[in-house]
């Protein structure tokens, strides 16, 4: 039997298509590893391999040097950061806990860490979903710290969400100065390595170190804010800021208090923000607005609840969240 | 509210609309609360980014000032619209200000979220100012969130950080790096 019309001019264009990528493919190849084949890398280097470097941080015109150690065994990740700056703030984090050592207060606090979410993460085939809101861009090479960087730039389509500009190690992968750039495309928090060693990584054992024989265990330590599961929360969060979904809801045990208090996430796959809400009045509640580097918070009384909102998004994102909250009943 | 209306209001706040399209905006938020508390939310992050935020702040402002907004009247005509913009800045912000902001009344929330400044001017502003608030921040210890006195509510809102930090989708990627807020030392907060 011979092919319809239709399906003999559908059967050319495909061929077509066939011919025309087959002609583009050189041309493409030429032009290198795509912005997305780029970050592909770096989140496998990030994740995988041994390193450890002194990096500067500025933010809000503040320049600090941090030293970074990430350990990879097998199939343990052990991290740690510590402050070269002032007070010798340090933090260490493996699968289990977060360890935080506060010199002013002569503090080590350790938190468990909750039960990895993995299905939250970036992973390399979610980056496609990215596109709806962010352009990824090669916007050329330099050199940092003594090494040569191919440079990508994940830029949003609107002002609901931060950009970052990477500078990636050429062999390894690994982002060697990472600017965290604003709605504007302002870099409003930045990252670079002064001196980065690869495959080598050393993070001393906390048990071995004389100078913290003196500090005490922060009282919460042991019993920090530990989840339980809970399928339906109890608030529905109407008209998200463009690209923000519920990501996960769940509940938290607060030792502290006797209401659990629920936390929704919110992401567009690469930003995100908590919103905690809490049943309980306390003395000093949280009211207004903050913010820690990029990091921005909102915090007061909704329909009588304590609830606060965090996260690495514009403030802008943070209230247009909170704004659209509503008790769930009050649509019943 | 679509994503569109946010940037429209952003650009209202910060007073970057064509003035053909501000009647119409202003209406808008006439006719709709929500983008009114998101407008007033607006204002009072960069208030309270300026650290400008006096005692008359209180959770029911953002209501309260809309609630007059809505009280005034829409000029609609461009003309009458010029002469009457100034005067409304300033009635908004007194409001939310004890001390002088005519010149700062009208500032778009992304620019505080990044001031053009640095944290150490801010302080200066604070101490030029609102000599009261001085001792606020001198009293202020250890950890670095903006505008927060109260260490309760500081170490309650870290425990948040951190927790969210950790379901964040990035988290795989930044590792241990987001704890950097957290290590870094502020000098002028010791």
């Amino acid at each position: 039997m011979s092919p319809t019309p239709v399906k003999r001019i559908l059967n050319q264009v495909t061929l077509g298509l066939c011919v025309f990528m087959a002609l583009c493919r050189p041309a493409i190849g030429s032009d290198g590893p795509s912005p997305r084949d780029w970050l592909e890398k770096m989140m496998e280097a990030v994740q995988k391999l041994s390193y450890q470097g002194t990096f500067i941080y500025l933010h809000d015109n503040q320049l600090e040097s941090m030293k970074i150690v990430h350990a990879v065994e097998g199939d343990r990740v052990r991290e740690s950061l510590m402050s070269l700056n002032g007070a010798p703030r340090e933090v260490i984090r493996d699968e289990e806990s977060v360890t935080c050592v506060l010199p002013e207060s002569h503090e080590v606090s350790v938190d468990k860490r909750s039960p990895g979410k993995k299905f939250l993460h970036l992973l390399p085939q979610d980056l496609a979903r990215l596109e709806d809101h962010y352009g990824f861009q090669n916007t050329g090479k330099t050199r940092i710290a003594d090494r040569q960087t191919h440079v990508v730039v994940i830029l949003p389509k609107d002002r609901l969400r931060y950009g970052y500009r990477f500078f990636l190690d050429n062999d390894s992968g690994l982002p060697l100065k990472t600017d965290l750039l604003n709605e504007r495309g302002k870099p409003i928090e930045q990252t670079m390595f002064t001196d980065l060693q690869i495959g080598v990584a050393e993070i001393s054992e906390l048990h071995h170190r004389e100078s913290l024989f003196t500090y005490k265990l922060k009282n919460h330590a042991e019993k920090a804010m530990e989840m339980s599961r809970e399928l339906s929360g109890k608030w529905d969060f109407l008209r998200l800021p463009n690209g923000f979904r519920l990501s996960m809801q769940h509940q938290l045990h607060d030792p502290a208090g006797k209401a659990p208090i629920e936390q929704y996430v919110f992401s567009d796959g690469l930003g995100s923000l908590s919103v905690f809400v809490e049943a309980e009045t306390r003395e000093e509640a949280f009211r207004g607005v903050s913010r820690l580097g990029a990091i921005n918070a909102w915090g007061g009384q909704v329909h009588g609840y304590q609830v606060t909102a965090v996260g690495e998004v514009p403030a802008v994102t943070i209230l247009g969240v909170v704004q659209g909250m509503q008790p769930k009943s009050a649509n019943d | 509210m679509t994503e569109q209306a946010f940037e429209r209001l952003s650009a209202l706040v910060d007073d970057e609309l064509p003035e053909s399209e501000i009647s119409d905006e202003i209406n808008k938020l006439k006719q709709n609360p929500s983008s009114r508390d998101i407008w007033s939310y607006y204002h009072l992050i960069g208030d309270a980014m300026r650290s400008e935020l006096g005692p008359l702040h209180h959770a029911g402002m953002a209501r309260a000032i809309s609630g007059r907004l809505e009280d005034e009247p829409v000029v609609l005509a461009p003309a009458a619209l010029r002469r009457s913009a100034q005067p409304r800045k300033r009635t908004l912000t007194g409001l939310a200000v004890a001390a002088s902001v005519a010149a700062v009344a009208v500032v778009l929330a992304p620019q505080m979220i990044n001031p053009e400044g640095s944290e150490a001017p801010q302080q200066t502003v604070a101490t030029n100012r609102l000599p009261e608030t001085k001792t606020l921040y001198v009293a202020e210890d250890g950890t670095r969130w903006e505008l927060l006195k109260k260490p309760k509510v500081e170490s309650r809102l870290n425990a948040y950080l951190v927790n969210h930090q950790e379901l964040s989708p990035t988290s795989n990627i930044k590792g241990i790096m987001p704890y950097a807020t957290f290590v870094s030392y502020d000098e002028n907060k010791q």
